[in-house]
């Protein structure tokens, strides 16, 4: 059993090398619980990039979702929508606040219902490789 | 002695103030109440849902759809928080969520989806042509968003949230960014008819 595991983790540390999105710090990921059977799910997350160039984030994709999106809300004429954006920059020795209210990572498809503190796989892709991230189940409020 | 009368007559030109403006803290009441004629919608519980549904509280009604992942739930969590700072009064005052995507919304998921925030929430929707209808009356609009590139669809709604009174008129409206204490204390000056009509 012991052997299986430190395989599986010498696997993932190779598929996700720790140079990927290199200066890239997280924090406060965290994802809102949601009625169960709820369709889609919000992530949230502060990205900081403590480097000298931009990080960008061209995609992202969970092993506990069908897809995921980075969304921002617009509000204009008293409406509120929901626009795809098709990548995330974090600015040099900047931050982006992936924050609601404002945006959010769109989990769709939920591949079970995820209660207070369960824990979620998000994966970031930037150009120098990609970034896994645990991010926490929150009670909403 | 001039501080002393200074302070009554000050309260009393902040009523006047008050009652006058018709402010709240996060929204404003109307200056007379707006009746909402008869409309056709169906419940949480899967039966008719109509205007006589409104009537005998204040109702605070929310227009969203349960696909929507971040506005709908906080603003119902919101809505809870805010609801529990009532104390008993609470119970004098109706949460409705109108769902404007009939399509994927049902009653039963309706109704999960609302209990989850809390067991009194109440939910309905309908045909779009009788939640446009409502809409053009309680003044919420909404429009189907198709997202080429992402799954499935998205629909814009109006955020603001729509006040009722127990006559089931148009009172006024809350406008966001909102806070569970501000709610409340709008909700508490409400429901002690302050500045009600
Ligand atoms: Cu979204």
């Amino acid at each position: 059993m012991k052997s299986v595991r430190a395989l599986c983790c010498a696997s993932a540390f190779l598929a996700a090398p720790i140079y990927a999105c290199e200066g890239l710090e997280i924090a406060d990921a965290r994802v809102m619980e949601s009625p169960p059977g709820a369709s889609v799910l919000a992530g949230f997350a502060t990205l900081r990039n403590g480097g000298d160039t931009p990080i960008t984030i061209r995609r992202a994709d969970s092993p506990d979702f069908s897809s995921v999106e980075f969304h921002s809300l617009v509000r204009r004429d008293g409406l509120i929508r929901m626009a795809v954006e098709s990548s995330l920059t974090v600015p040099p020795h900047g931050m982006l606040a992936i924050k609601s209210g404002e945006r959010h990572l769109m989990l769709f498809k939920p591949a079970k219902d995820f209660h207070a503190g369960d824990r979620v796989t998000i994966r970031l892709f930037c150009s120098t490789g990609t970034r896994e991230v645990k991010m926490t189940v929150e009670k909403n409020g | 002695m001039i501080a002393a009368v200074a302070l009554p007559l000050g309260m009393l030109a902040w009523r006047e103030q008050a009652e006058r403006s018709r402010t709240l803290a996060s929204g404003t009441l109307l200056p007379q109440p707006r009746p909402v004629a008869e409309f056709a919608l169906t419940g949480e519980d899967g039966k008719p849902f109509t205007r006589a549904g409104l009537l005998g509280r204040w109702t605070v009604i929310f227009v969203g759809y349960t696909h929507c992942p971040d506005v709908c739930p906080t603003t119902l969590s919101q809505l809870k928080a805010a609801k529990a700072k009532l104390g008993a009064d609470g119970a004098r005052l109706a949460v409705l969520f109108v769902s404007v995507d009939p399509e994927r919304d049902t009653p039963d998921h309706l109704a999960r989806y609302v209990r989850y925030f809390d067991k009194e929430f109440r939910a309905a929707t309908g045909p779009v042509d009788a939640l446009a209808a409502l809409g053009r009356q309680l003044g919420f609009v909404f429009i189907k968003n198709p997202a080429p590139e992402g799954e499935g669809y998205g629909i814009d709604h109006s955020a603001e949230l729509m006040l009722l009174d127990p006559e089931a008129r148009l009172a006024g409206y809350l406008t966001p960014p909102f806070q569970a204490e501000t709610l409340a204390a709008d909700f508490k000056m409400i429901l002690e008819k302050q500045v009600a009509p």
